[in-house]
């Protein structure tokens, strides 16, 4: 499996982790993790520690999560990603649509 | 020094000589030597002034042993020969000086002359060298503002490489959005694909319930066949139904296959469009990345290289200052012009003091030589008087006690330029 999912014991919290690529081939699995529930009622972290490659389809899906937890009001927090990810999602200004740390 | 009269006139004579002019013609002899070995108007002037201070010393303390003994004894023939020579010797003298005085003047002028040029040759570069030094300056300010104009500042965000650089940023900005909007599109259009490809696979599962109901149909349309044919001539019209229902099934079959060929090439078609639309939304970010740190790199080295320009501007105009100021300085030094032209003046001042005493000497002298040849019309009151106005212009050419410059530094007064 490309994409883990594990939710919280209060079931808050949907804790998506990607696998090495960050990519389009894991569109579907993506997609899937966060429809598991409903949007706007968890918070979503992505966990990208064992990522180190991630391209534009990635973004687009972060971004479709983004939208699919409620948009402006959703929760979605991507957490430690490595220098490059960090640069990508520096650059593409991730950093004032989602918590990064 | 003490004179024996019993000795022979001669001896006397050159030993009145010796005590007027031996002390004034070795300093004037040695001055000229000097003069020789080092010319300098200075020294020439020197020697004489020395020389004829000399003289007269020498006539003076002369003339009082004379007079005492002119008082003690009464004047003898041998006497009156000497002071003839003695007169006519010391008229010599005066020529000569004379002469010299006209050199030491000449030279004078001279000295005047060449510390005036060299004032106003060397107040001249020093003019230039400041306007040159101006101009440059100022050209370099033009270039280093040209620079810093290219560059473009804080003060200046309406042109320059900074400009340049934020503006191709906020182009990467711009792109990078395009992408990452574009992806998200293009996932978005996936993930409807995905659901069709879904709805799809409903639709075989439909065509596959068709499939079993035209077999089923099929089977039924059998046994309806064999029922009829048992029933013999009575079932004859039913077995015609039966075969009619088999054919609907069989057709019912056919079709149904054509829409499973068409749901397996729909199938193969999305499989493909999903193929391009995932190609589409996958764009490699490293590009973006690297250009992006490039730009950062290069603002970066431009705010420093802004910040050595304007380290070189200040050093720039501290140089400049530096350069007034030494010119400044050099300029003020240029005023010993003045101070040495003063200097030469009082010199050639005091020359026509002596230049008057000398013409007084040769005054004395002819009219002493003219007495002693018995000249008529020469009375005894005219040298009196002769001597008496020797005296006083001797006590005018006395060293004045006070120096006609004070100022003996060139750091003092107001700086002028010539």
């Amino acid at each position: 499996m490309a994409v883990r999912v594990s939710n919280s014991n209060d079931g808050g919290t949907v804790t998506i982790a990607v696998s090495e690529r960050f990519d389009f081939n894991v569109h579907r699995e993506f997609r899937e993790a966060y429809r598991s529930a409903e949007g706007g009622k968890v918070k979503y972290v992505v966990d990208l520690s064992g990522t180190d490659y991630m391209d534009s389809s990635a973004l687009g899906m972060l971004l479709l999560l983004r939208e699919h937890g409620g948009g402006d009001t959703s929760t979605v927090a991507i957490v430690n990603p490595g220098e490059n990810i960090r640069k990508i999602l520096k650059i593409s200004n991730f950093d004032r649509l989602f918590e990064i740390r | 020094m003490s004179v024996d009269f019993q000795t022979t006139p001669r001896a006397r004579q050159f030993v009145d000589w010796l005590s007027i002019y031996g002390l004034p013609v070795g300093v004037l002899g040695s001055g000229l030597l000097l003069t020789w070995l080092q010319p300098s108007p200075y020294l020439a002037g020197a020697a004489f002034v020395f020389s004829v201070a000399a003289l007269y010393w020498s006539s003076r303390r002369h003339g009082r042993r004379m007079a005492g003994a002119v008082d003690a004894q009464p004047r003898r023939s041998g006497d009156d020969a000497g002071l003839a020579d003695a007169a006519q010797a010391m008229g010599e003298a005066g020529e000569r000086l004379g002469a010299t005085l006209s050199d030491v003047d000449g030279g004078l002028l001279q000295v005047r002359q060449l510390i005036a040029d060299a004032v106003a040759g060397l107040s001249g570069s020093f003019n230039g060298l400041n306007n040159q030094s101006a101009a440059q300056r100022e050209l370099t300010m033009t270039m280093l503002d040209g620079a810093r104009g290219m560059i473009g500042g804080a003060d200046d965000t309406e042109r320059g490489m900074e400009l340049f650089i934020s503006e191709t940023s906020a182009v990467l900005s711009y792109f990078v959005d395009q992408v990452v909007d574009m992806s998200k599109g293009s996932v978005e259009v996936v993930n409807k694909i995905d659901e069709i490809a879904t709805q799809m696979e409903s639709i075989y599962q439909l065509q596959s319930g068709i499939r079993k109901i035209a077999d089923q149909t099929n089977l039924l349309a059998l046994n309806a066949s064999i029922e009829a044919a048992r029933a013999g001539e009575a079932g004859r019209g039913f077995a015609v139904v039966a075969e009619e229902v088999r054919k609907l099934a069989f057709d019912s079959n056919v079709f149904s296959g054509k829409i499973a060929d068409q749901i397996a090439e729909t199938r193969t078609a999305i499989g493909e469009a999903n193929e391009i639309v995932g190609r589409v939304a996958s764009k490699d970010m490293s590009h973006a990345i690297a250009a992006k740190g490039k730009l950062d790199h290069m603002l970066g080295d431009l705010g420093e290289f802004n910040g050595r320009l304007n380290s070189a501007l200040d050093q720039m105009s501290e140089l400049a200052c530096a350069i007034e100021e030494n010119v400044a300085a050099a300029v003020q030094g240029l005023q010993f012009e003045d101070i040495s032209r003063q200097l030469v003046e009082h010199m050639a001042g005091q020359l026509g003091g002596v230049r008057a005493l000398q013409e007084q000497c040769i005054r004395v002298g002819t009219r002493v030589q003219l007495r002693q040849s018995g000249a008529h019309g020469d009375s005894g009151a005219g040298l009196s008087a002769d001597i008496e106005q020797l005296r006083r212009l001797t006590a005018d050419t006395a060293p004045k006690v006070s120096t006609p410059v004070h100022q003996n530094s060139m750091n003092e007064g107001d700086v002028e330029l010539f």
